[in-house]
Order: C-alpha cells, then sequence, then structure tokens
C-alpha cells in the first residue's frame, strides 16, 4: 500500500512535499482550484526542484477550466524538471467549478448542453 | 472512461465501506472493458485525524485536521438545495438532519444569488466559523479517516484487501505536522 499526500495547493507546498518524502511518502497530489487554492502547476514546479524521487500530480486537473495544449505544455516542462515523476490527474472540476457557480460539464443533462453549445 | 482508457483510479471517500463498493463497481466496469488482466492502479483520496486515546472525533485537534473534509457533505447539501445540482453520493440518513440546518444557514449567505462563495469559502481548508456547530463529531467519523492509530491502521490494511494501491491523505494548511501521525502508520505497510 502506498501513501501519498493531498493539498489543498499553496506556493510553498513543496515544503511538506519534501518532508512526506523524507517519511517516505509515494506521490504528492495538488488540488486544481482556481477560486480556492494556488495553481498546481507553480507548486509542482517548486516541488520538482526541491525534492528527488516522490510523484507529483495533480488532483484533480479541472479540464474545462484549461485549454488542452496549454496544459500539456505546461506538463512537459515539469516533466523536464523532475522527469518521469509528473501524473496527470484529471477529474468533472467539481469542486472548482461550483466554487465559482458553475457546472461540471458531465452534470449537464444532454439538452441543456445542446443549448449551451 | 477509466476503464475504458485503461487509465489510473482516482476514487474520493471517507469510510471503508464505500470505497469498497466503489471498488466493486469499478472491478465491473473493469471487467466489462475486457480489461480483467490488467492490474488497476486504484487511490483513494481522503483525509481525517489520529486521535488519542479517549479523544473526541471533535476536539480542536481533530476539527481543524479533519473538519474541512467533513464539511463537504454540506457544502454539497447547499449546492443541491441552492442550485439544483446532484448530490454525488446519497445523503446518509442519519446526517439528513444536520444537512438541512446547514442548508438553511446557507440560504442566508450573501451576496444573495451567489451562496457558492461563502458556501465554498475555506472548502476543504477550514471550518468556517458559523459551520461549526454543524462539523459534529459524528459527521467527522462518518465522513472522514478520523479514529485512533490502531482503527485507522486497520481501515487501511482493508482498503488494501479491497485492492486499493494508494491512499491520499488531505494535509490541511497549517496541520503541516499532520504529516508526521500518518507516517507512522504509513511504516506499518512497508
Amino acid at each position: 500500500m502506498r501513501f501519498a499526500l493531498a493539498i489543498p495547493t499553496d506556493a510553498e507546498s513543496w515544503r511538506v512535499v519534501r518532508r512526506a518524502e523524507e517519511l517516505g511518502f509515494s506521490r504528492a497530489w495538488f488540488y486544481d482550484a482556481q477560486m480556492l487554492s494556488a495553481d498546481p502547476f507553480v507548486a509542482m514546479a517548486a516541488a520538482a526542484v526541491k525534492t528527488t524521487r516522490i510523484r507529483l500530480g495533480t488532483g484533480v486537473l479541472i479540464p474545462s477550466n484549461r485549454i488542452a495544449a496549454v496544459a500539456a505544455n505546461a506538463f512537459a516542462s515539469l516533466n523536464k524538471l523532475a522527469p518521469g515523476r509528473i501524473d496527470f490527474g484529471v477529474g468533472t472540476g467539481f469542486t472548482g467549478r461550483r466554487a465559482m457557480g458553475l457546472r461540471s460539464d458531465f452534470m449537464w443533462p444532454p439538452r441543456a448542453r445542446g443549448r449551451a453549445a | 472512461m477509466t476503464a475504458k482508457l485503461g487509465a489510473g483510479w482516482i476514487a474520493t471517500g471517507g469510510d471503508v465501506e464505500g470505497a469498497i463498493t466503489a471498488m466493486a463497481d469499478m472491478r465491473e466496469r473493469w471487467q466489462a472493458a475486457g480489461r480483467g488482466a490488467e492490474p488497476l492502479d486504484a487511490v483513494v483520496m481522503t483525509g481525517g485525524a489520529i486521535l488519542e486515546e479517549g479523544e473526541p472525533a471533535d476536539s480542536p485537534r481533530a476539527v481543524a485536521q479533519a473538519g474541512p473534509r467533513a464539511a463537504m457533505l454540506l457544502h454539497r447539501a447547499a449546492d443541491a438545495a441552492l442550485a439544483g445540482l446532484p448530490m454525488m453520493a446519497p445523503m446518509p440518513p442519519s446526517m439528513a438532519d444536520i444537512a438541512a440546518r446547514y442548508v438553511e444557514l446557507a440560504r442566508r449567505f450573501t451576496p444573495q444569488g451567489a451562496h457558492y462563495l461563502e458556501n465554498h469559502r475555506g472548502h476543504l481548508m477550514f471550518v468556517k466559523p458559523e459551520e461549526r456547530p454543524h462539523v459534529t463529531a459524528e459527521l467527522i467519523r462518518r465522513t472522514t479517516f478520523t479514529a485512533t492509530e490502531r482503527e485507522l491502521t486497520e481501515r487501511v490494511a482493508a482498503l488494501a484487501e479491497a485492492r486499493y494501491s494508494e491512499i491520499a491523505l488531505q494535509i490541511v494548511p497549517g496541520q503541516e505536522h499532520a504529516i508526521e501521525d500518518w507516517g507512522r502508520i504509513r511504516r506499518k505497510f512497508v
């Protein structure tokens, strides 16, 4: 059984991530919630250069708030800082979008989604 | 979609029974997608607090560490009542009354028409003073991994038995020292 930590992302999350690495934790997941916490790519970049072993993942990225190519570029950049240690966690954006008064895409009834499109 | 893509899976949950049920459902979908022989990398994302013997689940320390995750149920109940959004998971009957009382509180959140701003303030990070009376010991016990070290070790072992490969534990801002407590439990699974 692997142990990981999940973090309401802060620019200085690297501090607790580095301690988790020392304690033998396998991975750190960074929340993506624009109204609630810091940007995960910024925090993961700091953690990438401050750690050597622990895996770093988005936990979880909100696809509807991100342009796919821009997000892919960010992951590729992170992977250069921490080769093979970056994980792409993705979800519906449940909390992050609700905190902005928005729905997650999967919640839209098909008819409503059609109207929105 | 996880099964279709053969991806890893992150489940969220606060109790072992729910996590085991979710795993059974995912295994069924994994099989249906023709991936029965392939390993499933399954993560359960949760949080809580490790209690001292005799420490109540709503001690100040437990509320600080586990309260924000317990309050998720309240926030979702308000989203459902005030914005018509689905609950995502059934409301435990024993929690229905306390959730209903929180919804009544949330109806007064300002600005009116944008309840979501105050509803989600501090979400997963801290317990708002006005929601503190609703974050009870029972809510924390039922929706988070908050128990003694011995009991939590048993719960993690049950997750491993259910073929979860990772447990991800939320660390609340200002409670980073909790990582030391969870580190003790981790060492039992090396």
